[in-house]
Order: C-alpha cells, then structure tokens, then sequence
C-alpha cells in the first residue's frame, strides 16, 4: 500500500461521505468536480515543477504545482460554503 | 566543505553521481560543483543560498542538496556509508532570511515563487469567513458547531502546506519532516497531548484534522466512515514516520518533475514510495549537469 492509494482511498471516502451528508446536490458535484481535477492535476503534472532558466520569469514564478494548489482553495471555499449550507 | 564531489578519495556514490555526465564535461562539473561546494559552506552564512535570479545560488543548492543528501540522519558526513573526515557543510535546519523566496526545497527540488503564497491568501479569506460565520461580527448567523468544525478542519491542511512551501527548509532531514506533517496536515491525525481515550469520548468534531477530520464532522468518527478514515490516517502515519527515520523523501517517483514530459509520461506507470537519498541525489546531479549543458 502506497501513501498515494491511502490518499486516493481518503479522497474517495470523503467525497461519499460529503455525497450522502452535503444537502445541495448542486455543491456536491462542484466539490467533486475541483477536487477530483486537483487530485488528477497533482498525480499528472507532478508536486514540483522544475524552473526553467533565472530570473522573474512566469515559470519561475506560477508552475503547475500552483495549480492544484489553486484548485484546492477552489475545494476549501466550496466545503466551506457546504459548511454553512449544512447549518 | 562538501563532501559529495571534493573529497580527494571519491565516494562510490559520487561515482555513480558522476557517472551520469559526459565524462568531459562530468569532469568540469566536479570542478564546478567542487567551487560550488566551496563557496556554499561559507555562503551559507553569508546569506547567499539560492535567491530568486541567482543562477549561481540555484545550482549552489542542488550542490549543497546533494551534499545533505549523503548526510546521515545524525548530521555527520558519510562517503559511500564510511564517515568522512572532512567537515561537514554547517547548514541550519531553516534559513529565516530567504522565508517565502527560495527558490529550492531542502532537497534540492526546484520551487516557483507564488507557491505556498496562495494557501496564505485563501486562509486570510477562509479564516474571516470563518470569523464571520463562528458570529464574531454579528452579520451572519453563528453556524452550529458541527458545520463550523467541519469548516475549521478544511483550513488545517493550508497550515501545514504553509509550514511546508514557505519556510526554507534547508536539509533533507528537515525538508522531509515537514513534508511529512504537510501530508499529515491533510489525513492526518489527534490533537497532540490527548489521549486517545478522551479523545474518542468526546464530541466527534474535535478528533482529528485534515481528511479525517471531515469525516468526522459529518458522521462521527466511530461510524464505519470514521474507523475506516482513521485507518488510513494510521497507515500514512506509519509510511510517513519510516520515510523520516529512513531517512527517505515521501515523495512519489512519478510526481517528482522530470525534465521532460517524455520523461515522467514513462515514468508515471510506476507506484514508488519513497525516494531514497541516492535516487534523489542521482535525479538532481542529472538536472545540475543537464542545467550546466544547456
């Protein structure tokens, strides 16, 4: 057993859990969509992303790592909002 | 000094470090990393470790990771599993003076600029949308305490992406510590102190952060869910700690970058656990000779 399949199995536990307990259908899809095209983004395009050259260039500064990383405040906000939907 | 590529007996290690270069240009680089190392073991102190622009400084750290990376646990250099007697590079555990700039983790790995300053914007606005919703400001009705944990446990794993991205962790060891508690962040486990008796007596929103967490939240932690998630978290846990004290990076091979899509496509077949330190160090000193040629 690898820490990626214990992740992937932590990832697909709670997205059952938040598909039986999240009242708002429409929330649940929006959670699974971000955070399944994060966890795909991650295992596809690597945790570190390697920089090309010096200098303030745009891949010095934003690589794809960044974009997972940017899904997964996408996720939060959104398990956030299920939050209060669930109050 | 550095003990990877100067010592005047080379380490089996560093042959086979060596062994990836062309064997001229190789020959270079050794006298390039070895001016590297030099200048390293004092530019450490004087501040000079990898900052953004730095070209020097980039390579200098991949030079000096692969220097750590050859380091026991202990800190103590070692050639080839036999102590050396040369004077290991004196490197904190964290360079303070380059928070949230370096352009290279602990090991050596590449780091963009923006990452970790994202989890630091989203958990100024989660931690004021909490604020509002906890009903600190009166605009908003106070969420019950179940939803408001569960809300609260989202934001835990952005803490330890924080402590992980930000902080310049400048050993392997210390690197592969934090990284640890960044993936423990998200599945991850009790609060420190309690035990777990009391833990699992009291409400089931305050047992556990990250993944678990959550599912705590929304089923109670001693529902098969619970048990199950609290499992796993174990597991991690365990991989996690034997990375540690194996000194190893709980990286996964495919999602170490390669230079090249063509590289990690055919890598990305492969499930690996840990990348030991030599691994590492072979990946790294391929990058260094490939960043030198290029």
């Amino acid at each position: 057993m690898t820490r990626r399949n214990i992740v992937l199995a932590q990832f697909a536990l709670t997205s059952m859990v938040e598909a039986v307990c999240i009242p708002n259908k429409w929330l649940v899809a929006l959670i699974w969509v971000t955070k399944w095209v994060a966890f795909l983004w991650y295992i596809t395009f690597g945790r570190h992303d390697a920089q090309r050259g010096s200098g303030l260039t745009i891949r010095n500064v934003w690589g794809d790592h960044d974009n997972f990383h940017a899904l997964t405040c996408v996720t939060a906000a959104l398990q956030i909002a299920a939050a209060v939907a669930m109050g | 000094m550095c003990m990877c590529l100067s010592h005047t007996r080379t380490p089996p290690d560093a042959l086979r470090l060596l062994s990836l270069a062309q064997a001229p240009r190789g020959v270079e680089d050794g006298q390039r990393a070895r001016r590297l190392c030099a200048a390293r073991a004092g530019g450490a102190r004087a501040g000079a470790w990898s900052l953004p622009g730095d070209r020097e400084g980039v390579v200098a750290a991949r030079t000096n990771a692969r220097c750590s990376a050859s380091r026991g646990l202990t800190g103590g250099a070692v050639c080839g599993g036999a102590p050396c007697a040369e004077e290991p590079l004196s490197v904190e555990w964290v360079e303070w003076r380059i928070f949230g700039r370096h352009t290279s983790y602990g090991n050596g790995t590449p780091r963009t600029l923006a990452r970790g300053w994202v989890h630091v914007l989203a958990l100024a606005l989660l931690e004021l949308m909490l604020l509002a919703c906890a009903g600190r400001w009166g605009a908003l009705t106070p969420l019950p305490a179940r939803a408001l944990a569960l809300a609260r446990w989202t934001t835990v794993g952005f803490y330890g992406s924080v402590l992980f991205h930000l902080v310049p962790w400048s050993r392997t060891q210390s690197y592969n510590a934090a990284l640890c508690l960044d993936f423990m962040a998200i599945t991850c486990v009790r609060r420190a102190g309690a035990s777990w008796r009391k833990e699992l007596t009291r409400a089931p929103s305050h047992h556990s952060v990250g993944f678990t967490g959550q599912v705590a939240a929304w089923v109670g932690l001693l529902s098969p869910p619970g048990v199950l998630s609290l499992a796993l978290t174990g597991a991690t846990l365990a991989l996690c700690v034997g990375c540690v004290t194996c000194s190893r990076t709980p990286l996964l091979r495919p999602l170490t970058r390669r230079s090249s899509p063509a590289q990690w496509a055919g890598a990305a077949g492969t499930a690996c656990m840990g990348v030991s330190a030599v691994d590492s160090a072979q990946h790294r000193v391929g990058s260094v000779c490939a960043h030198l040629h290029g």
